[in-house]
């Protein structure tokens, strides 16, 4: 019979037939008819199991034929410390059947009729809802399905053993299932409060145990476990070895809003927060320490599915910065000290009133720059680039603009609203408190005006020389775009491909390739093809150039020449990049003279001595 | 210093007697920072290298800071054994950074609607957004968090010299990090070869991200170390310009677990008692070895005895329910498989042992644990493995191992036979010949020179870049403020 000629009351059949050979003497909540497992002769030994539940009934309901690897009848009992009670439904070794029984017959119909018993499943698993509301409330069951494929029959053998057990309190109901039956069991537990539904029987043991041994409410300990525990996250600096760690930070029952203290009285400090894009924020506080003598740190709450996390004084994850007890610690180490505060691209430091939906939520930028202000510290901002780029100035300015064609797409919609939030707050910041702005790249100075331009500092190992530029026969061209719809990586991609495939180059591209990986391929390049649209110099092109490649990049030269000196790069748009790579080509020499300029020109504006006196006026320094 | 730790030998005594006071260079002990998913109390059979390893570190003077998942993982998700910790050396400080169960969580009520009511479609996307992270499923997601952690350790603490074990692989993120960042150097111990199938021989999705990944970690690193010779040389023909950092540091047997084994054991002549002790995995050979049996228990006696100490697989097989039934249908041949079994109990596991069954899938490039804890017992062991398995490596000089003639029941079953008779018949010069050629193998003898040669390292790097430059290459001090502020290396 195929599955659609499957009756429709097949499913029902299965429930009943299966709970018909429930012991009633167990339902009745007589003695256990578990039948003893000698480890080493009717089943596996014992797994090695956690202490056991002070004081929980257990309920095992379920299949419980050959005994597969895992804890048996005796661990349960250990587990939770006296005798399950349990209601065996099965015949041994139904997966075999050939359908002798009803019950055995159930589960070929089952087998044949997925669909129909996961309908079926979602119905039952909303009663479990229902009991869950509290009439009659489970102590603790573990529903065991050992058999994968019969979640569904057990789910309402479950509950049912739940209606006649007696009320008490802490409702407890572990259901185990299967991912098959993954979706009913979901939706009946959504709310967290009664019922959990895990993947195994070890699994379910392990998780009983791991909530008996807790002092925990055990819907509570579901939440945290192994992602979000506040006493686990942050408990990285405890003593130094072989001291105790210090006591773990608690939660206050008053809800996540933070309070900043005051700023001291004692020397400037300096903090830098939160981005540190390309490591940034990092470089500019050791610029800051080495160059002017003042304390500098920087805080780097970082995505947490970032490819690379960056050295930073106080990194988190956006996961970790999400509880408030971190962020009480990022309030206690990192911005407690400071008299000073460099707020990155108006991004939330602390997120003082505990609101926001993300570490990239402007408007808590704004809060917790009005608490910095408020508590005594100077401020200023500093805007990176695509915060405060704002499309429509840009497609203005710049003839090649990826915005001129973009239109009103949506991803140009989001941007607009992200820049505009940021430069309100901004506005705002600057009227009511005069609080200055510094940008990363010179190109921004026209998007931020009156900033300061703050220079981005070169790392020294980029300085490494990399293989001398232009002498093979055929240029190796490399382009490694970070947003290739900001770089016109379309038209870098098609420009050299022809070029590569007419013999004049090797044309590499880079995608998705950790920054770590990136600096040793750059180095193996001649000439590094930055962006050929967007106009800034960003810190890839400057690495490149330090390592004395060719960079061709597009730049308006207003904004090259606020560098007061010949920039070495080629300046390239999308209508000249073929006839300038094919140049290069032609005239080795020449331009590997001007790539050869590129490392003492890095060195005299990013090596951190420039950006340390654009930040001095600030630190009144 | 626990009494697992102190069996274990690495109780900070040396194999030469002296203990390490590790204060070299600028007088101030190395710091370590061991970065190890798999850390007590997970139950996995990593484990008890990193225990083994940390507190050889503390043996050998150094500090030792232990970066691994936290205590909720490995109760709820993969698996506990909360015996462990009490093995690791009190002086041994261990950070717990919290993994993102992800795919492995069992926990249904707590997974996105997505997961649950599109479980392919969740599987993709997780897929996509875990190799964008990191070459490695399931654990990438771990990364930022801990690389994270090991930048505030450095900072708070700095570090001398990472040593990074996996797989799980991405407990090499931090130690590359490190590396490139503050300019600590880094040991690669790769007990598993992330590039390499060992039971194939073929290099796993050659070009891809993983060994693009691998390439540039091991050019920077001290040390790269794998368990056996074998497949340190594969390492050194695919990659022959880092072959001097290639080493083997093979894995030997842990004296903590194995006192009660060490303790010769006089045979009933009527009751003789065989065994074998692992995961009974699905290419393990259990067909042929109770065909074997069946073929030998007549000339063994009514009442000898075949046991299996192990798990059957990992779980979620359906070949693992046939296996439990061939064990239960080879009941009435004196077959017992006694599940899965702890660690701490192995050595009483052995005590109960004449004549042990050495089997394992794989060849040229498989060695196992287990074999070293076979020849520690000095007991006869039988062989069942492939004539190239590195395993008849470890045990080459293995006086009481029996190799059957072929891989065929007969075989197998004379071999029972023989080893049986040996055991039957033996001296006690035999008995110790036996466990003086296990001798050599323990864990820490193989162990330790290797630590003490990276440590040197570190603290010859650390010399040659000063006492207040710690772990970077940049360091930046101050001359206000606590010692402990130091700066790390960002660049610039």
């Amino acid at each position: 019979m195929s599955a659609a000629e499957e009756p429709e009351t097949a499913h029902p059949s299965v429930e009943e037939g299966l709970v018909e050979r429930a012991d009633r003497s167990a339902l009745a909540g007589e003695e256990p008819v578990s039948r003893p497992v000698t480890p080493g002769v009717d089943g596996p030994a014992a797994a090695p199991l956690p202490a056991a539940v002070p004081g929980a009934p257990a309920v095992v309901v379920g299949w419980w034929d050959v005994e597969p690897p895992g804890p048996s009848l005796d661990d349960l009992a250990a587990l939770t410390g006296r005798a399950p009670l349990v209601v065996r439904l099965s015949p041994r070794h139904v997966p075999r059947t050939h359908g002798d029984t009803p019950a055995e017959r159930a589960v070929l119909a089952w087998r044949r009729g997925r669909r129909r018993v996961e309908r079926g499943g979602i119905a039952l698993s909303r009663r479990m809802v229902r009991l869950r509301g509290g009439t009659r409330p489970a102590r603790l069951v573990l529903k065991v399905t050992r058999q994968p494929r019969l979640p569904v029959t057990d789910t309402s053998a479950a509950t049912r053993l739940a209606q006649v057990l007696p009320p008490g309190p802490a409702p407890l109901l572990v259901a185990v299932t299967d991912t098959r039956s993954a979706a009913a069991a979901w939706t009946a537990t959504q709310d967290r409060e009664a019922a959990a539904v895990v993947l195994g029987l070890e699994a379910a043991a392990r998780l009983v145990a791991a909530v008996g041994a807790s002092d925990r409410p055990w819907s509570e300990w579901i939440d945290v476990a192994g992602d979000t525990d506040p006493d686990h996250v942050y408990a990285v600096l405890p003593g130094p070895c072989g001291e105790p760690a210090p006591a773990p930070h608690t939660l206050e029952a008053d809800g996540s809003a933070l309070a900043l203290p005051p700023a001291g009285d004692g020397p400037t400090r300096l903090l830098i927060a939160p981005a540190n894009y390309a490591g940034q924020g990092a470089a500019w506080a050791v610029a800051v320490q080495d160059r002017l003598g003042v304390r500098a740190q920087n805080l780097h709450v970082v995505r947490a599915d970032a490819p690379f996390v960056f050295a930073a004084d106080h990194p988190v994850t956006s996961s970790e910065w999400t509880l408030p007890a971190v962020r009480r610690r990022i309030v206690q180490d990192a911005v407690g000290p400071a008299t000073h505060v460099l707020l990155e691209s108006m991004r939330p430091i602390v997120d003082v009133e505990g609101t926001a939906p993300s570490g990239w939520d402007f408007a808590a930028g704004g809060r917790d720059a009005r608490a910095l202000l408020a508590g005594g510290r100077r401020l200023a901002v500093l805007l990176h680039g695509s915060e405060s780029r704002t499309p429509d100035r840009h497609a203005e300015v710049y003839p090649h603009s990826p915005f001129r064609d973009a239109g009103d797409s949506l991803p140009v919609r989001r941007l607009r609203g992200a820049t505009e939030a940021v430069h309100a707050q901004l506005d705002a910041l600057r009227e009511e408190f005069g609080v200055g702005r510094f940008v990363s790249t010179p190109d921004m100075l026209d998007f931020v005006p009156g900033a300061t331009w703050l220079p981005v500092v070169v790392r020294r190992d980029a300085f490494v020389a990399g293989v001398p530029a232009l002498e093979r026969r055929r240029p190796v061209v490399l382009h490694a775009p970070s947003n290739p719809l900001m770089k016109g990586s379309d038209v870098v991609d098609a420009a050299m491909a022809r070029l590569h495939d007419a013999g004049l180059i090797e044309y590499r591209r880079l995608t998705g390739v950790p920054p770590a990986l990136v600096g040793d391929l750059v180095r193996d390049a001649d000439v590094v093809v930055d962006q050929v649209a967007l106009g800034n110099l960003g810190v890839m092109a400057l690495e490149a150039m330090a390592s004395g490649r060719l960079v061709l990049a597009h730049a308006l030269p207003e904004v090259l020449a606020r560098y007061g000196e010949d920039v070495p790069l080629v300046l390239v748009d999308p209508t000249t990049l073929s006839e300038v790579v094919a140049d290069v080509v032609a005239r080795r020499e020449h331009f590997a003279q001007v790539a050869a300029r590129g490392p003492e020109f890095v060195r005299r504006h990013h090596d951190g001595r420039r950006s340390a006196a654009a930040i001095a006026p600030f630190l009144g320094v | 210093m626990s009494d697992g730790a102190s069996a274990a030998d690495p109780s900070g005594q040396q194999p030469d007697g002296q203990r390490s006071d590790g204060q070299q260079g600028d007088g101030r002990a190395p710091h370590v920072l061991y970065v190890a998913w798999g850390f007590p109390p997970h139950r996995g059979p990593g484990t008890y290298r990193a225990l083994a390893t940390v507190n050889a570190l503390v043996g050998l003077g150094a500090r030792v800071t232990v970066i691994t998942a936290d205590l909720a993982t490995f109760e709820v998700v993969s698996g506990a054994d909360p015996s462990l910790l009490a093995h690791v050396d009190p002086a041994v400080r261990v950070v717990r950074v919290p993994f993102p169960p992800g795919r492995r969580d069992p926990v249904v009520s707590r997974w996105s609607r997505q997961r649950a009511e599109a479980p392919g479609d969740w599987r993709d996307a997780t897929t996509a957004r875990e190799l964008a992270v990191y070459p490695e499923l399931t654990y990438a997601l771990w990364r930022p968090r801990l690389d994270a952690a090991a930048y505030r350790l450095h900072r708070a603490d700095p570090v001398d010299l990472v040593i990074a074990t996996g797989n799980p692989y991405v407990d090499f993120s931090p130690a590359f990090s490190l590396g490139v960042e503050s300019g600590v150097p880094y040991v690669l111990d790769d007990r598993d070869s992330w590039l390499l199938d060992v039971y194939t021989g073929e290099q796993l999705d050659p070009g891809g991200p993983a060994e693009r990944l691998w390439e540039v970690m091991q050019r920077r690193c001290t040390e790269a170390w794998f368990v056996n010779p074998p497949i340190a040389d594969w390492y050194r023909r695919r990659f022959p310009d880092q072959a001097e950092r290639v080493h083997v540091v093979e894995n030997g047997w842990d004296g903590a677990y194995l006192a009660d084994a060490l303790t010769p054991r006089r045979p009933d002549p009527q009751a003789p008692v065989f065994g074998y002790l692992g995961t009974i995995s699905g290419g393990l050979p259990v067909e042929l070895l109770l065909d074997a049996w069946r073929r030998a228990r007549p000339r063994l006696g009514e009442n000898a005895e075949l046991r299996f100490y192990g798990q059957i697989g990992h779980g979620g097989s359906s070949g693992e329910a046939d296996r439990v039934r061939l064990f239960a249908d080879h009941a009435r041949h004196g077959v017992r498989h006694l599940g899965r079994w702890p660690k701490s109990e192995v050595g009483r596991a052995y005590a109960e042992l004449d004549v042990l069954v050495f089997a394992k899938e794989g060849g040229g490039l498989v060695t196992s644990g287990k074999v070293y804890e076979y020849a520690a017992t000095g007991r006869p062991v039988v062989t069942v493995i492939d004539p190239d398995h590195d395993a008849r490596r470890v045990l080459a000089a293995y006086p009481r191992r029996h190799d059957p003639r072929r891989l065929d029941p007969a075989a197998v079953a004379d071999a029972f036979v023989a080893a049986w008779e040996d055991a039957r018949g033996a001296d006690p010069e035999r008995v110790a010949a036996g466990q003086a050629a296990g001798a050599a193998l323990r864990r820490d003898a193989l162990l330790v020179p290797a630590l003490r040669r990276v440590l040197d390292a570190a603290l010859a790097a650390r010399t040659d870049r000063g006492p207040t430059s710690a772990g970077s290459s940049t360091t930046s001090t101050t001359t206000e403020g606590p010692s402990d502020e130091q700066r790390v290396e960002v660049g610039g």
